[in-house]
């Protein structure tokens, strides 16, 4: 689930970047004032513990799939909202910048989909409701599952949003949609089976350490911040799926794709003028969406790009190479 | 003068194994004390209990004559060094010149004293060479020497070795046990290396299920092999080729 | 696999000493991203110049190409199963290299070229700066300490945890048993309780050495760029924008076709 920055546009990736730069400030600052003893160290271990574990890819008998252990449920469980946030934070930075597992610029989105949802969303609104109401194993079985399913729901349709919003991708929102969710169902149902297998062990036998996951009392300024981003997500994706639904091919340009006329049908409906209009709002560059000219290049201007680019990038390895010896001499 | 003062502490695990009972015990200016014992005896969870990172249920521990709290705790702190029994515990930092120097760096020294530090304390460990590398990268011998050599940056008063030699080999050993028999500080040694002890400790003190057993000279405690089976220990090397 | 990979960035450790400044580079690869993604979807043999800077910057630092290679193609998936279907949704036919194509072949294409500099570029910045490097400079311009010694800690016991983990893997399966969903909670809990044992130990390795929170303080001036540093970062920057707004490509194409013909 992780989007790459080739997915995603400057705008789209801006604003989740605030958001989730946001959520980070107001978490580092909680998880600053909190009481929790070796709650640094506990961190970085367990988001390395974390990062390991999903190395492990449990094989689901008779299917010839596998999965492994959620990641954000699972720390959110042990540490707590906050400090799971920031350990996702963490193992998100390593996996963008060592395994190019996601990237800079989307960097942003993923911490959204995959720590926000599952930190402050799934873990407190429905695992803990439910290992509230439901002691002992069944509870953290049922709730693990719940969460995980959820979470990951969360996160896939949020990745939908912005892949469509960037405009990448020609799929219509509804086939895109029709092919996340399902697969993130099933995905969140095994991941959350696997968390609560690990859960249940530690549980039988170290109970104290679950209790990290349960702090005191947030912070005001975190839970004002936390409600005001779950309000948005709310609005925002129930704002997507209310135009998607209502337009069954998918945004402008599926449908003038489908069709293959040039000619694009005025927006019929004020959601499509309204989004119409909040596109070209968030377009970053004048000529971001060209409006008017063809795209049609003859063989002349092809062959003289491509006869650029060749010696562009032929200069480009000749200086580095070049500059590099120097360094090395130095 | 004495350093610590340990006077009959007790000490259980969490799941309720009596770890110590009524342990008493001082440690001296100048002292360099052995604490030998079999696995389980509570060597370890002494040393944690002498730096402030456990609580005893039941005694009393001073420093400087002064009982533990928060302020006692922390002031002992800046003047003791614990050498943990694995140096992956106790490396955090990128480089080891960045690891000895976050010791140094945390006491508030600008950063001219803190490079003056570094600097000695990886000629003392004998480890300049190493200033650069990844702690992740370094041998078992090397990352107990860079270690030790965190602990002499802070230049600490009295130092608290926890197996200190264990998982070494033979040279590695020879260079720790070098190192640590020239320091002048205060040491206090928990190993059942008991060579080491023969080689660099005065005095020894054999612990048992919690308990300790005896308190005395190095040679005189150590040479009676019946007296160390009881003890779940053997005689050290260099005399079993001696008794019969 | 991911050890592997993460055993090969320390390669690059040694590297550094003449290396740019990290903060540059940062600075650099985030302009260049943006640079790229703001490119139209049906762009592609203008964005290709652009491939300039990973080029350069990975032959400066010495960069492996088949490590680069390898990390790229294992995450590729995912970005082609999003842009596969635009060939069956973008049906409209526009002139290419002399012949008729669909306009979503041409915007997948772009999507592949955007997402293998973007990846390189990256990937290449980590190697170039280090990952220490790149955290020291966020922490330089004020990021939260919390996350800063947060990142430490991941960087530094991640390995050990990841091969104990390979450990526990090895001991399990030469002893005939499965990794299977049923017993996760038999092989990672282990894991977990080992871990949280020895976060217990690290936090009071922590504390006799006197720490408050911090595990490495950020100096403002570690973010002071050289001559070398400015220089190289106007002229990429000054690239970037000649690039974005004019088609460099065609006009040297053109340029050389008139001088040879």
């Amino acid at each position: 689930m992780h989007m790459a920055d080739a997915l995603v546009s400057p705008a789209v990736g801006g604003l989740f970047w605030a958001a989730s730069a946001f959520l980070t400030a107001k978490s580092s600052a909680a998880a600053k004032n909190d009481n929790m003893s070796g709650g640094t160290a506990l961190m970085g271990v367990l988001a390395a513990f974390v990062f390991a574990s999903q190395m492990i890819n449990f094989s689901i008998p008779g299917t010839g799939s596998s999965g492994h252990i959620g990641g954000g449920l699972l720390l959110a469980i042990l540490l707590g909202p906050e400090r799971a946030f920031l350990s996702m934070v963490s193992i998100l930075t390593v996996q963008a910048l060592f395994f190019a597992d996601g990237g800079l610029l989307a960097l942003g989105c993923n911490i959204f989909n995959m720590g926000f949802f599952p930190c402050f969303i799934a873990y407190p609104h429905i695992y803990k409701r439910i290992t509230e109401r439901v002691d002992g194993p069944k509870g953290i079985m049922s709730g693990a599952i719940s969460a995980s399913v959820a979470g990951l729901l969360m996160g896939a349709f949020f990745v939908v949003l912005q892949t469509t919003l960037s405009r990448i991708t020609a799929l219509p929102v509804g086939v895109f949609m029709m092919m996340m969710l399902p697969v993130h169902f099933a995905i969140g149902a095994v991941e959350g089976f696997a968390t609560a297998m690990v859960i249940i062990y530690v549980y039988a036998r170290m109970p104290e350490v679950l209790n990290g996951g349960s702090p005191d009392k947030p912070e005001n300024g975190m839970k004002r911040a936390v409600a005001v981003f779950s309000v948005l997500a709310l609005l925002t994706g129930g704002f997507f799926a209310w135009y998607a639904s209502s337009s069954p091919d998918g945004l402008e340009w599926s449908i003038v794709n489908v069709t293959g006329t040039a000619e694009l049908d005025a927006p019929q409906t004020l959601i499509h003028s309204l989004l119409s209009s909040l596109q070209d709002m968030i377009a970053p560059l004048p000529d971001y969406s060209i409006k008017g000219e063809t795209y049609s290049e003859n063989m002349g201007t092809t062959v003289s790009g491509i006869v650029g680019s060749i010696i562009t990038l032929t200069f480009a390895v000749f200086m580095g190479m070049m500059f590099s010896k120097r360094k090395n001499r130095q | 003068m004495k350093v610590f003062e340990i006077e009959k502490i007790c000490y259980s695990y969490p799941d309720g194994t009596k770890a110590l009972d009524e342990l008493s015990f001082s440690v001296s200016e100048g002292d360099v004390l052995g604490i030998a014992g079999a696995n389980g005896s509570g060597k370890s969870t002494l040393l944690m209990l002498m730096m402030g990172c456990l609580t005893p249920l039941k005694g009393r521990i001073a420093y400087l004559g002064k009982s533990f709290d928060r302020d006692t705790v922390r002031s002992m702190r800046k003047e003791t060094g614990l050498l943990f029994q694995d140096p992956d515990d106790q490396l955090f930092l990128p480089t080891v010149w960045e690891d000895v120097a976050f010791g140094p760096r945390n006491l508030g020294l600008s950063e001219k004293e803190v490079a003056s530090r570094v600097e000695g304390a990886l000629h003392d460990t004998g480890i300049e060479e190493l200033s650069k590398k990844a702690p992740w990268k370094l041998s078992g011998g090397e990352k107990t020497l860079a270690a030790l050599a965190g602990l002499f940056a802070m230049k600490p008063k009295t130092l608290l070795l926890d197996e200190p030699t264990s998982g070494l080999d033979p040279r590695s050993r020879c260079r720790l046990i070098s190192i640590i028999g020239k320091t002048e500080m205060t040491a206090v040694i928990a190993t059942h290396d008991l060579d080491m002890v023969l080689d660099v400790c005065k005095r020894v003190i054999i612990m048992k299920n919690g308990k300790i057993e005896s308190d005395g000279e190095v040679p005189g405690v150590l040479s009676d092999r019946e007296y160390m089976r009881s003890c779940g220990l053997e005689l050290p090397l260099s005399f079993a080729g001696r008794s019969s | 696999m991911r050890l592997r990979d993460l055993y090969r960035t320390e390669i690059y450790d040694e590297r550094r000493e003449t290396a740019l400044s990290p903060m540059l580079l940062l600075c650099l690869t985030s302009a260049y991203i943006i640079t790229v993604v703001s490119f139209d979807r049906y762009q592609t043999l203008r964005i290709i110049p652009l491939a300039a800077y990973p080029i350069f910057v990975g032959l400066f630092s010495g960069v492996s190409g088949r490590d680069l290679f390898r990390k790229m193609t294992a995450v590729m998936p995912f970005v082609i199963l999003i842009g596969i279907w635009n060939p069956f949704f973008d049906r409209i036919g526009t002139e290419h290299l002399g012949i008729i194509i669909s306009r979503g072949w041409i915007s997948f294409f772009s999507l592949m070229i955007k997402f293998l500099m973007i990846t390189a570029s990256t990937l290449i910045m980590v190697s170039a700066a280090g990952f220490d490097g790149l955290c020291r400079c966020a922490a330089a311009a004020g990021l939260p300490e919390v996350l800063v010694t947060q990142l430490f800690l991941l960087n530094r016991y991640i390995r050990l945890i990841v091969e104990e983990a390979h450990n526990t893997l090895r001991a399990r399966v030469f002893r005939g048993g499965k990794i299977t969903l049923s017993n996760a909670g038999n092989v990672c809990g282990p894991l977990l309780m080992r871990s949280v044992s020895r976060s217990e130990k690290i936090h009071n390795a922590l504390l006799c050495r006197g720490f408050d929170g911090a595990l490495w303080r950020g100096k403002r001036d570690m973010n002071r760029l050289s001559r070398q540093d400015i220089i190289f970062g106007i002229f990429w920057t000054a690239y970037f924008l000649v690039v974005r707004f004019f088609d460099i490509s065609r006009a040297i194409g053109d340029l050389t076709v008139r001088c040879v013909i």
